[in-house]
């Protein structure tokens, strides 16, 4: 392994012991954690599921990934400060703390999931113009375009619902950006070490931002054109329904997965 | 959009523009395309339990124990530290090696690694330290438990008077991988950050004595207090700020 080059990432402790220029450190930091958010994880496809699903606007996409970017920050400083001062290590494990962490991620995810399920039936149980999913509404009577939108943009995503997704997104922090607050604590700049993590919430949110507002984009343009398919019509129709049951899905596999890793 | 679209009526003048909004119009179907497409490949590629290995950085602790010994105790960290460390040391079977070089962790590396004068060898081949000088021969401590107790590495840096301050070398496991870490802490609060590029600090050991950087909690919650306090003050003024431009813009949009 000798001589194998450290990534972005890795080398991000580096803008604390040798910050530089600092506003260039802050950018570098800001593109990581973009870098870091294109991955796997942090909930992009929930994000982007739930804002369509659930007739979301660009404002709540601006919410969802402000929460986890405001979460992944709170999580990484309440780690690095019990690492550091409180002997966290001494308690639990990192390994086993994080799980634990992504455990309640995933049943966060579910309880959103569940709550979209039951808001969804909910509409459909009461009569057809009810509040609701954004989309089925309206357009499925083919009808007045004004009144279609008009009832579905009312509504759109909750803000508690987009919250606790971004929570979700942003509970289990970055390893990176938790070994740079420590770095920066043990070093004695951990205040800038504190900017530099919050920079890379920033770009992590970015990325986020983009997903859901291309999400959007792409869903209102599906919404436009079933207007006159009426495949696309029932297709807009059940999307909801389907997007609340995936979203309970993968939360109750993520959940799964992460009681897997604390029991193993 | 129809066929029969007044907008496709209007004079050929208008036509770029709508020409541009059905470019749009299909790069927005693409990048949405795309994106689910990389959404679902990324979602079934990676669990995301698995994305972020996740594990306890690997420290030293510096103390002097009063009798002219320098005592550093090392700790490997996450347990897949110690695989990778025995791996290194050639102690793993060739069977435990994957195709891509990657090797699973398993239970009994760290007794593996434990029980092996390689470790022993490693460690004060890259733990060293310094006192007036000079340079303080090393030995390790037998190994109880090397996974949550570590090694305690004993170097002798005088003869048998307290050791007032040490520069301690430290460079394990940069040698497997540069992005490694070690966190150092010593007496009265003093901490360390050891990477490829800092292998050594200084530590003060007796009282009275200069060195090392001492990083209290008040000093961190200031400076940490204070970015949390711009960083707040700036989120709360972003807010108000938007919530003013909507209420303005609001009637011209009624309108």
């Amino acid at each position: 392994m000798t001589g194998v080059p450290a990534t972005l990432g890795e080398r991000l402790p580096e803008l604390v012991t040798d910050p530089g220029f600092v506003p260039l450190a802050v950018l570098v930091a800001f593109v990581a954690g973009a870098a870091h958010a294109v991955g796997p994880g942090h909930g992009k496809s929930l994000a982007a599921a739930y804002l369509v699903g659930s007739g979301g606007r660009a404002r709540d996409a601006v919410w969802m990934a402000g929460s986890v970017a405001a979460m992944h920050t709170v999580s990484v400083l309440v780690l690095a400060v019990a690492w550091t001062f409180l002997s966290l290590s001494d308690l639990v494990r990192l390994e086993a703390l994080t799980a634990g962490l992504r455990l309640v991620a995933g049943l966060l995810v579910v309880a959103t999931g569940v709550w979209l399920l039951r808001r969804h039936l909910r509409a459909h149980r009461g009569h057809g113009h009810g509040h609701g999913h954004g989309h089925g509404h309206g357009h499925g009577h083919g009808h007045g375009h004004g009144h279609g939108h008009g009832h579905g943009h009312g509504h759109g995503a909750s803000r508690p619902g987009v919250l606790l997704l971004g929570v979700s997104g942003g509970l289990a922090p970055s390893p990176t950006a938790f070994l740079l607050l420590v770095t920066g604590i043990f070093t004695g700049r951990s205040g800038l070490a504190l900017v530099l993590v919050l920079a890379f919430g920033l770009g992590l949110a970015a990325v986020l931002l983009g997903v859901g507002l291309v999400a959007l984009a792409g869903s209102g343009w599906i919404a436009r054109a079933a207007e006159s398919r009426p495949a696309l019509t029932v297709a807009t129709r059940v999307g909801p329904l389907v997007t609340a049951v995936g979203i309970t899905g993968v939360g109750a596999a993520l959940a799964v997965l992460s009681a897997q890793t604390l029991l193993a | 959009m129809s066929l029969l679209d007044p907008a496709l009526l209007r004079p050929a003048l208008l036509r770029p523009a709508l020409l541009r909004r059905g470019l749009l119009r299909r790069g927005l179907v693409a990048a949405a395309a795309a994106l689910v497409a990389w959404l679902a490949a990324a979602t079934l590629a990676a669990p995301p339990a698995a994305a972020h290995p996740f594990g306890d950085p690997q420290t030293v602790e510096v103390a002097g124990t009063g009798d002219g010994e320098v005592r550093v105790r090392w700790r490997a960290g996450a347990g897949d530290d110690l695989t990778a460390l025995a791996q290194h040391l050639g102690l793993l079977p060739a069977e435990r090696v994957l195709l891509d070089g990657a090797v699973l962790t398993e239970p009994g590396d760290a007794d593996l690694l434990a029980g092996s004068d390689a470790l022993s060898g490693y460690l004060l081949g890259h733990v060293r330290v310094t006192a007036d000088g000079r340079g303080c021969p090393g030995r390790t401590a037998p190994v109880a438990d090397l996974a949550v107790d570590g090694v305690d590495l004993l170097f002798a840096c005088g003869t048998g008077a307290p050791v007032g301050a040490a520069e301690v070398e430290v460079t394990t496991l940069t040698d497997l991988h540069p992005a490694y870490r070690t966190l150092a802490t010593g007496p009265d609060g003093q901490r360390a950050a050891y990477d490829a590029g800092h292998p050594v600090h200084a530590f003060a050991l007796a009282d009275g004595t200069g060195g090392g950087t001492r990083s209290s909690a008040a000093g961190a919650a200031l400076q940490m207090g204070g970015v949390l306090g711009l960083a707040g003050a700036a989120g709360v003024g972003g807010a108000f700020w938007v919530r003013r431009r909507g209420r303005r813009t609001e009637p011209t949009a009624v309108a």
